[in-house]
C-alpha cells in the first residue's frame, strides 16, 4: 500500500500508473468513499441510478448533509421531485435538521416542482431564469456540493410543456454551469426494472462523469441492497457489487476491503500465547503472529472455550481483542467466562475487547467483514476470534460469499499482523476403530485449508466405554509442532492438555 | 341568450392584464414583446395593461415557478395562464393566454 501511494505521487513518464489530474472529494457517507477509492471526482457530476425505493434521494440528501456537517461545505438541493417541505420532513427521520441548515444559510433548496398554472410553449425561449436562480443560490450559500433530483422528474415535469430536446438542453446547460462553478454534483436518474441500459433519456451519460447504481434484491427474510460503480471517468474505483444499508442514521456502504496480497505484517518468530501452557509447548512457543488458525471440531468439544482462552490471555498481556459471536449471545459468553474466572466485562469497559454479534438470518458477509474491520481498526486489535465460520456458512445464502469473506478477512488480518482463530463445526471424529485414529478430513476443511495457516482438530473419541477428548495440531505453516494426538479435559479455568493419546 | 355582438363588447371592455418576463437584449424577448402588443391591440382593442419585467432587475420579484424567458403571464382575468417562448406560434400563444375565443369572435364580427 505504501509503495502504491509513492508511485501515484510520482507518476512515471512512460507511466503505466499515471494518476489523472482529477481530485477527489470525500462525501463523508460511511463506506461510500472507500467504494470510490477515497472519494468521488471533485468538481464533476456523479449519476445515481436505481429503481424506486433504492434510496437515491437519501443518498443525495446525505451527500449534502455530510458536506455541511463534516467538511463545512455548503450545499444546494435542486428538486424536480419532492416539494421542499416534504424533503425537510423526510430527512428529519434521520435526525438531519434541514430547516436549521437553511436558516443558517448552509443549505438552499431550489424548488422546481411548482407548476400550478397551465403553461404552453410558443416559439423559442431560454432557460436563463432557472439556471441563474440556481447559480445565485450557489453563490449565496457559497455551495461546494449540489444535488439534483432527478433527471426523470425533470422530463416528466417539463415535457408536457416543452419538447424533450429543450429538457435535454436544460440539463446540459445546468451541468455545464455547475462544472464551470467547480461544484461537485450528484444527480439522480430513474431506472425501471427492465431497463438494462444506464441511460433512459439519452443524456445521463453525458451529464455525468461517473455513475453508481442502486439495486434491491430479495433475500429469504429481508431485502438486500446492492450498490455498484459503473464508471468513473479518470479515476480508479473498486469494481464489483457491494451491499449497503439504510439505517436510522443514514446510508452505510460495506465496501470490500482492498486485498493487497503483497503486504504481510506477520512475524513467525513472535509467538502469541494460547492461554494453555501445554498447547504453547506443542506449538513450540505459541501461535505465530499473523496466523489464521482453523479450529475444527464437533459441537461441545470446546472450540468456543479455546477461543475465549486465547482472548483472555491476550487481554492479560495487554493486547486488544475482537470476539465475533455468531453462535451464542454475548451475555452467555460472559457468563461462561465468569464461570471460568475470566472477567471479560472489565476489558470490554476499557474498550480493549469488542464483541461483534450478528443476527443469523440472511447474514451479510459484506456487513460483517466491514464491522470486523472497523472494530479491529478502532482499538487496534491483534487478536480476533470468529465463532464460528460454519454458522456463517449455514446462515448465508451463498457459500461462495463465505469463502470470499474468509479470504478477505484473512488477507486483512495479515496486512495488520492480526492473529485469528476461526472456529469451524465439523461432525467428523477421530476414527473410532483401533488403528484408525485420524479420520478423513471433511471436504470443507480441506477447502478452507488453503486460506488458513494452521489447523487444530478437536475430536471426541470413544475408548474404554467412555468418551474422551483429543486434540491434534494438524497444520502449522512455517513452524515445527507436536504431531501427536493429545488428550485434553475441560475444567474450571479452561482447557487442560494432557498426555499423548496411545492407541491400544 | 346573449347575442354575439354583445358578448364580444363585454369581453373587450374587461381590462386585461399581462406580465411579460424578459431578458434584455434577447431576440426572443423582443420578439415576444412586439408580438404580445400586436395581439393585444388587435383582439383587446387596447383595453389591456402589459408590464414588462426584466429578470436581471435585482428589484424585480420573480415568482419561483417562472423558469424560462420570455414567459408571458395572463394575470387578469383569472385563472392565471402562461406561455413560454417568443410567442411566434400565434395560435398556440392565443390558446395559452385564453384568447382563442376572442380570435373566433373577432373573425365572426369582421365577417358581419
Amino acid at each position: 500500500m505504501k509503495a502504491l501511494k509513492k508511485e501515484s505521487r510520482n507518476p512515471t513518464k512512460n507511466g503505466t500508473k499515471i494518476q489523472s489530474a482529477v481530485d477527489r472529494l470525500k462525501t463523508g457517507i460511511e463506506g461510500f468513499d472507500e467504494l470510490f477509492g477515497g472519494g468521488i471526482a471533485k468538481g464533476r457530476g456523479l449519476l445515481v441510478t436505481g429503481t424506486a425505493g433504492t434510496g437515491k434521494t437519501v443518498l443525495l440528501n446525505e451527500f449534502l448533509y455530510r458536506g455541511i456537517q463534516s467538511f463545512t461545505q455548503n450545499g444546494v438541493f435542486v428538486t424536480f421531485e419532492e416539494r421542499p417541505d416534504d424533503i425537510i420532513r423526510n430527512v428529519s427521520s434521520f435526525g438531519w435538521d434541514f430547516s436549521a441548515l437553511i436558516e443558517q444559510d448552509n443549505l438552499a433548496i431550489v424548488d422546481c416542482t411548482q407548476q400550478s398554472v397551465p403553461v404552453l410553449q410558443s416559439g423559442e425561449f431560454s432557460w436563463d431564469v432557472l439556471i441563474s436562480r440556481i447559480e445565485k443560490m450557489i453563490k449565496r450559500v457559497d455551495a461546494k456540493r449540489v444535488a439534483i433530483d432527478s433527471i426523470g422528474t425533470a422530463f416528466v415535469r417539463f415535457s408536457q410543456v416543452v419538447d424533450e430536446q429543450k429538457v435535454r438542453e436544460l440539463l446540459f446547460l445546468l451541468m455545464d454551469k455547475l462544472k464551470a462553478m467547480n461544484v461537485t454534483v450528484m444527480i439522480s436518474g430513474e431506472k425501471t426494472a427492465r431497463d438494462a441500459a444506464l441511460s433512459r433519456y439519452g443524456i445521463e451519460e453525458f451529464v455525468s462523469d461517473g455513475a453508481v447504481t442502486l439495486e434491491l434484491h430479495s433475500g429469504q427474510n429481508k431485502t438486500i441492497r446492492i450498490m455498484s460503480v459503473i464508471k468513473l471517468r479518470g479515476l480508479d474505483y473498486r469494481s464489483g457489487k457491494v451491499e449497503y444499508e439504510i439505517s436510522p442514521s443514514g446510508l452505510t456502504v460495506f465496501p470490500k476491503i482492498p486485498v493487497d496480497i503483497n503486504v504481510a505484517e506477520t512475524n513467525f518468530d513472535v509467538r502469541l500465547k494460547t492461554g494453555i501452557n501445554e498447547l504453547d509447548q506443542a506449538l513450540r512457543g505459541g501461535i505465530p503472529q499473523g496466523h489464521v488458525m482453523l479450529i475444527a471440531g464437533n459441537t461441545g468439544v470446546g472450540k468456543t472455550l479455546l477461543g475465549m482462552q486465547f482472548i483472555y490471555q491476550g487481554l492479560n498481556d495487554g493486547e486488544k481483542c475482537v470476539f465475533v459471536a455468531l453462535e451464542e449471545p454475548i451475555q452467555q459468553i460472559l457468563k461462561t467466562a465468569n464461570a471460568h474466572g475470566w472477567n471479560f466485562e472489565k476489558y470490554q469497559k476499557k474498550n480493549e475487547l469488542i464483541f461483534i454479534r450478528e443476527g443469523l438470518l440472511d447474514i451479510s458477509t459484506d456487513q460483517l467483514l466491514y464491522r470486523i474491520v472497523r472494530a479491529v481498526e478502532r482499538i487496534n486489535a491483534n487478536h480476533v476470534v470468529i465463532d464460528s465460520v460454519s454458522s456463517l456458512e449455514s446462515s448465508s445464502m451463498d457459500r461462495n460469499k463465505v469463502r470470499e469473506f474468509l479470504i478477505q478477512a484473512s488477507t486483512f488480518f495479515k496486512t495488520r499482523g492480526v492473529t485469528c482463530y476461526m472456529n469451524y463445526l465439523s461432525g467428523d471424529t477421530f476414527g473410532a476403530g483401533v488403528g484408525q485414529l485420524l479420520g478423513s478430513l471433511t471436504t470443507n476443511e480441506m477447502r478452507l485449508s488453503s486460506i488458513v495457516d494452521g489447523i487444530i482438530l478437536m475430536r471426541y473419541v470413544e475408548r474404554d466405554e467412555s468418551i474422551h477428548k483429543m486434540l491434534n495440531i494438524f497444520k502449522l505453516r512455517g513452524s515445527d509442532h507436536n504431531r501427536n494426538i493429545l488428550h485434553y479435559e475441560i475444567k474450571r479455568g479452561g482447557i487442560k492438555l494432557g498426555e499423548r493419546f496411545k492407541a491400544k | 341568450m346573449m347575442d354575439k355582438k354583445n358578448k364580444s363588447s363585454i369581453i373587450s371592455r374587461i381590462k386585461w392584464e399581462f406580465v411579460l418576463y424578459i431578458m434584455e437584449d434577447s431576440v426572443a424577448s423582443m420578439k415576444a414583446e412586439s408580438t404580445l402588443r400586436q395581439i393585444c391591440d388587435r383582439y383587446l382593442s387596447g383595453q389591456y395593461k402589459l408590464t414588462i419585467v426584466d429578470i436581471d432587475d435585482e428589484s424585480a420579484q420573480i415568482p419561483p415557478d417562472i423558469y424560462a424567458v420570455p414567459t408571458a403571464v395572463r394575470i387578469f382575468p383569472r385563472p392565471e395562464m402562461r406561455v413560454i417562448g417568443d410567442l411566434s406560434a400565434i395560435s398556440k400563444t392565443l390558446k395559452g393566454l385564453g384568447l382563442e375565443e376572442l380570435q373566433l369572435l373577432n373573425k365572426i364580427n369582421s365577417d358581419i
